[in-house]
């Protein structure tokens, strides 16, 4: 994790810590810069609304949403991806 | 404890969009506890002094209780209740506020191009009508003059249309970016110290 000794957060140091964001894994300290980055930084908080909104989305997602043939092409996409690991 | 909250319009939380409960009259708003800020971690409050970091449409004197912790940019609390809106802080003030941050800035902007033998930048920079700033540079080629030097300049550029564009908590921060990356300015002017006193002297806001 990045540590954080400016007062302020870059938007890549944004972007590095936005998964603990939303899992508030954050310290305060680091909440509080992350929080006043988004209140200055117009994109970031459009960033910031697409994850939130892409995990609502993907949340609703189970295995039985993809087609069986959909299915079957990323299972060989899969393997072949692991075969080529080997 | 009583401390300060900048609020998006109608009393929303500015990042997350939490209804805040408003106080009616002289009686404050329900106590709320850390799902305002959606964090266990608490509620955050601000400080006169934190209060350039986090301009927003609403400005709120809060109550705070339970725990409170010291942070660089501001309070955290256990729970926190709105007592009254600041009155003084609208939408006028607030272009005001992002407009003394550009004076500052060209004013910076202006002596240090005066003290490298270049008065008739400086000249420019302190005439025109900020608003027109970005053009006038343009229609002086003073961009080009400026590259690789003096980056102050630039940073007005941008500080002029951030504001334009209504983004006042940007042109506070371009402005104590701008004027913290050269340590012999930042020797010689604190800007978020002044963005501070400037709310504090407008707001009336009694010292801490």
């Amino acid at each position: 994790m990045t540590t954080v000794f400016r007062e302020y957060l870059t938007c890549k140091e944004l972007v590095e810590l936005v998964t603990d964001y939303l899992e508030d894994r954050l310290s305060a300290e680091q909440r509080l810069k992350f929080d006043q980055h988004l209140n200055w930084c117009p994109p970031c908080r459009h960033y910031l609304e697409q994850i939130q909104a892409t995990i609502h989305a993907a949340g609703r997602l189970t295995e039985h949403n993809v087609p069986d043939a959909a299915k079957e092409t990323l299972l060989e996409a899969f393997r072949h991806f692991k075969s080529q690991q080997r | 404890m009583f401390a300060y909250r900048f609020l998006a319009r109608g009393g929303l939380g500015a990042v997350n969009q939490f209804m805040w409960p408003l106080p009616e009259g002289s009686t404050p708003g329900a106590w709320v506890g850390p799902q305002a800020d959606t964090t266990a971690l608490g509620v955050f409050a601000q400080r006169l002094s934190d209060l350039p970091y986090w301009v927003h449409d609403e400005l709120y004197r809060v109550e705070l209780r339970g725990s409170v912790q010291t942070l660089s940019l501001g309070i955290l609390a256990g729970e926190m209740r709105l007592v009254e809106r600041v009155s003084g802080w609208n939408e006028s003030l607030r272009l005001d506020f992002g407009e003394s941050c550009i004076e500052r800035l060209r004013q910076c902007a202006a002596n240090t191009h005066d003290a490298r033998g270049e008065p008739l930048i400086a000249r420019c920079l302190i005439e025109c009508d900020v608003r027109e700033l970005p053009q006038v540079l343009a229609a002086n080629d003073m961009s080009r003059h400026t590259m690789g030097g003096n980056l102050l300049v630039q940073y007005i550029i941008d500080a002029v249309n951030v504001l334009r564009a209504g983004f006042t908590a940007s042109v506070a921060h371009v402005a104590r970016v701008a004027l913290s990356e050269s340590p012999q300015l930042a020797a010689k002017h604190n800007e978020q110290l002044a963005q501070g006193q400037w709310l504090q002297r407008r707001l009336d806001l009694p010292s801490e």
